[in-house]
């Protein structure tokens, strides 16, 4: 309720103030019929009492009657004027009140003093206090007492010197009005509250109808909005009931201690259990069996304890003992006016969705194996590379050692041992007589130089020839240490492994005149992994940034490979100059099939991708864009026993479908 | 405009006429008539005797009352029931004699009046007062005017009885006129009279 009494004592007031202007405005207009009236009677009144004044035997009109037109016409004349010169004032009523006590005195006077006129007085009280207005009453006596002092006490007093009446009748007389007055009065205050009381309950009646008002339009409106949201709450609830009735899955109510209350048919369809078999019952004891698993149980339990929302997917038997997998999302509804819980279940039968997905896991791990293998077929590809580079090397080694072997400076020397032998008799004559054997000495000490350079020459290629070899030997080591290596877990450094990369690419990598930059810090700890793939990833990386940065004819060639500690894993950049990675070929990269290279079959990366996951981490390119370089980071964690122990689990689940738990 | 002027100068002039008028009035209201040289003994107004077919002015057994009026005069009547009272609580032990004032040309019926009447009422004994020849001799020149003697013709009472002109109603006049009437002794009580002047000023002069 909004009541403001301030402002109600307003409304009062002015409705009291309007109310009362209104009273008086009706009681002046009476008034001014009065005062004219009077104003004849009392000539009337002067005429028949008093019409002549006798001297002797002469007569003359009485004074009286005169009296009675000037006098009374000045009363009268004044009242009615003023009251319509001041029509709302509150004066105008003393004035009135005053001219009509001064008309009593008059006609008082007018009839001799008789006891009949002076009713008048009382007469004229009584109509006054039609005001409502005690002041009123008291400017009339006060002027009665006066009129009567000054009239008969006073002026004879002070005129004559005698006084003709007792001089306390004006007292007696003021008595008599004051007696009446103190009874008007307190009519009058009792009259006004009467009114300024109605004033009250009008405006009470006002506001509360006005209120009342508000309150119905108010309450209109909520209902309105109410039967709104009713109808639209109904409607929604008869949408509501229809899924819950046609839907395939299977909704349940129970209470809080998971006792069934409600079924649909999508239940019966999928259990079995037709609806009075299952109320009452938990679903607990009718669908579970014995493969349902006890940890699966005991954690629904106690969500129901705790009343918890679950979800769970479990193993559970039909009535007819078949098993089927069950997807169920329980939710607990607390009741508003009730304090007890309820649980809504929603179940669905997902042994097709959970067959499909073991399907696909082992499609997955067949792809990711095949994939592997192109993977692997690919750093093979690039490793046979690798040594068919170095073999050429070796077979120009070979063929300069072979010509050098041909155009030796051995067959010189055998010229001129055939010579010294066709003149072994007189070689010494020969030799210091003939001009051909004097050119002898000189032409060996010129062989043998000849030879002593040629011997280091063929010594230089024998060595160059040796490295080729040694190097073939590392790089089908490394391919052998990968081919070995397959799934084994083994402690490894990081330093080790991009060594290993680096030797595989090796010939590529110098024939390409490509810079490598290595920033390892030998610091790093071991880490335990599958060595095989994490240089399967490696060497795939390094040689896509060679490949990049030739099929780009890139001047300046650069590999910059680094690895820190983050965390709980090993990162290792691999950052080339070449010409970077498009934007929107930055998602796609990793893609099966997706390649840039003219060549290329896009498996590498995919299956570097797909190697990082294996191991725990993971592999992600970056590139600010055409011309701006690319780096590839891969980040692979620390041998975790707990790590170690999830992907053995997954890898288990897979391998056997009856534990699959996805909570 | 014009009714606006005209308004504030009667708003004025009201009040004015009417203190004016009422000073008038209450001038006319209180001044007292004249009154002449009344005979203290009433026995000494022989006259009175043979005009009395049949009994004395001066009672032995009781007081008498002279009242001269004038049968026309307005303001006389509230001494009559001035009077009617005072006899009402005297319990009608006095007589009382009232000269009514008659023009000399006119016959005695011209007395006749209710004031007269009244009179009558109060068995008083009217008699017309040709010319107010008696007037002249007890030195009454108002009409109103009450003369109380003794039953042995002493002056008792002389005066009006109204506490004004034409004013009725129990007075101090009134009241000494009972006690006068019911004690019949002491001095002469005096008051002044108010009414109608019975005989011109002229005559009263005289």
């Amino acid at each position: 309720m909004n009541f403001n009494p301030s402002l109600n004592e307003d409304k009062t007031n002015s409705l009291f103030k309007a109310r009362y202007q209104a009273e008086c405005s009706r009681v002046n207009r009476f008034m001014i019929w009065l005062m004219a009236a009077q104003w004849f009677v009392g000539i009337g009144f002067a005429s028949f009492f008093s019409s002549l004044t006798w001297i002797g035997e002469r007569y003359e009109i009485h004074v009286h009657v005169w009296a009675a037109i000037v006098l009374g016409g000045a009363i009268s004349g004044f009242a009615i004027l003023w009251a319509r010169t001041f029509p709302k004032a509150s004066h105008t009523r003393h004035v009135i009140a005053i001219s009509q006590v001064l008309w009593s005195a008059l006609l008082i006077h007018l009839s001799g003093g008789r006891i009949e006129t002076h009713f008048h007085v009382f007469a004229s009280l009584a109509i006054l206090s039609i005001y409502r207005d005690w002041k009123v009453l008291m400017t009339a006596t006060f002027v009665v007492a006066l009129d009567h002092f000054v009239r008969g006490v006073f002026y004879p007093l002070s005129a004559f010197g005698i006084v003709t009446e007792s001089p306390y009748r004006w007292i007696e007389h003021a008595a008599w009005v004051l007696f009446e007055v103190s009874f008007l009065a307190p009519g009058c205050v009792m009259l006004r509250n009467e009114i300024m009381e109605l004033c009250v309950r009008q405006t009470q009646i006002e506001d509360a109808k006005k209120t009342v008002d508000e309150r119905v339009k108010k309450r209109t409106s909520e209902l309105s909005s109410a039967n709104e949201s009713l109808a639209s709450k109904t409607m929604e609830a008869e949408k509501l009931a229809l899924v819950a009735k046609y839907t395939d899955n299977a909704v349940i109510i129970t209470n809080g201690d998971a006792e069934i209350e409600w079924v649909n048919a999508g239940f019966e369809r999928i259990t079995g259990y037709s609806e009075e078999e299952s109320i009452g019952k938990r679903p607990v004891d009718l669908l579970n069996g014995p493969n349902t698993d006890p940890k699966q149980i005991e954690a629904m339990e106690a969500a129901i304890k705790n009343k918890q929302p679950y979800d769970f997917e479990m193993l559970r038997y039909r009535k007819n003992g078949e098993a089927f997998w069950m997807a169920i999302e329980a939710r607990p509804i607390q009741n508003e006016n009730e304090s007890r819980t309820q649980f809504i279940l929603v179940e669905s039968d997902i042994t097709a969705r959970v067959d499909a997905e073991l399907e696909r896991q082992k499609l997955n791990e067949q792809l990711v194996e095949a994939s592997r293998a192109a993977g692997i077929a690919e750093v093979a590809t690039g490793v046979l590379h690798n040594v068919g580079n170095v073999l050429n090397s070796v077979n120009v080694s070979a063929s300069v050692i072979e010509k050098r072997m041909r155009k030796s400076a051995l067959g010189k020397l055998q010229r001129v041992a055939t010579l010294i032998e066709e003149n072994a008799e007189n070689f010494g004559a020969f030799v210091s007589d003939d001009s051909r054997g004097q050119r002898i000495p000189d032409y060996i000490v010129k062989v043998t130089d000849a030879l002593h350079d040629e011997r280091l020459r063929v010594t230089h290629e024998f060595s160059d020839l040796l490295n080729n070899i040694e190097h073939i030997k590392e790089i089908v080591a490394v391919q052998q240490d990968m081919a070995k290596s397959t799934g084994l877990q083994q402690s490894v450094t990081v330093g080790d492994v991009v060594e290993d990369a680096l030797v595989a690419n090796k010939g590529t990598l110098i024939n390409h005149d490509i810079q490598i930059e290595l920033d390892i810090s030998s610091e790093l700890p071991e880490f335990v992994t599958d060595k095989r793939k994490v240089l399967q990833i490696l060497i795939n990386l390094i040689s896509n940034a060679k490949d990049a940065m030739v099929q780009a004819n890139a001047t300046d060639r650069g590999i910059e490979i680094s690895a820190s500690q983050v965390d709980d894993s090993i990162q290792i950049d691999v950052k080339d100059s070449g010409p970077g990675i498009a934007n929107e070929n930055l998602s796609r990269i990793f893609q099966h099939g997706f390649t840039t290279k003219k060549t290329g079959h896009g498996f590498g990366l995919h299956s570097s991708a797909n190697a990082a996951t294996e191991l725990g981490g993971s592999l992600v390119a970056f590139s600010k864009g055409i011309g701006q370089g690319a780096m590839f980071r891969l980040t692979l964690p620390f041998s975790n026993p707990e790590v170690q122990d999830r992907r053995k689990q997954k890898i288990d689940q897979i391998k056997n479908p009856q534990a699959i738990s996805v909570t | 405009m014009s009714f606006r002027v005209v308004k504030i100068v009667l708003l004025w002039v009201f009040p004015i006429a009417y203190l004016l008028g009422s000073w008038m009035l209450a001038d006319y209201s209180n001044r007292p008539g004249n009154v002449g040289v009344v005979p203290a003994d009433l026995n000494a107004v022989d006259e009175f005797s043979n005009w009395m077919t049949e009994e004395s002015l001066v009672s032995s057994d009781e007081p008498t009352l002279i009242l001269f009026y004038h049968p026309h005069c307005p303001c006389t009547k509230a001494t009559i029931e001035n009077l009617r009272q005072a006899v009402d609580r005297s319990k009608d032990r006095i007589r009382i004699v009232a000269f009514g004032f008659c023009p000399s040309d006119q016959p005695d019926s011209w007395i006749s009046s209710p004031l007269t009447t009244n009179l009558r009422r109060l068995k008083a004994s009217v008699v017309a007062d040709k010319s107010g020849e008696y007037c002249s001799k007890f030195g009454v020149t108002t009409s109103g005017h009450v003369l109380l003697y003794g039953h042995q013709g002493q002056l008792l009472f002389s005066g009006g009885i109204t506490s004004g002109r034409g004013h009725e109603g129990v007075c101090p006049a009134t009241r000494d006129l009972v006690k006068q009437i019911k004690a019949e002794a002491g001095s002469q009580i005096r008051w002044p009279v108010f009414g109608c002047s019975i005989v011109t000023s002229e005559v009263s002069k005289q």
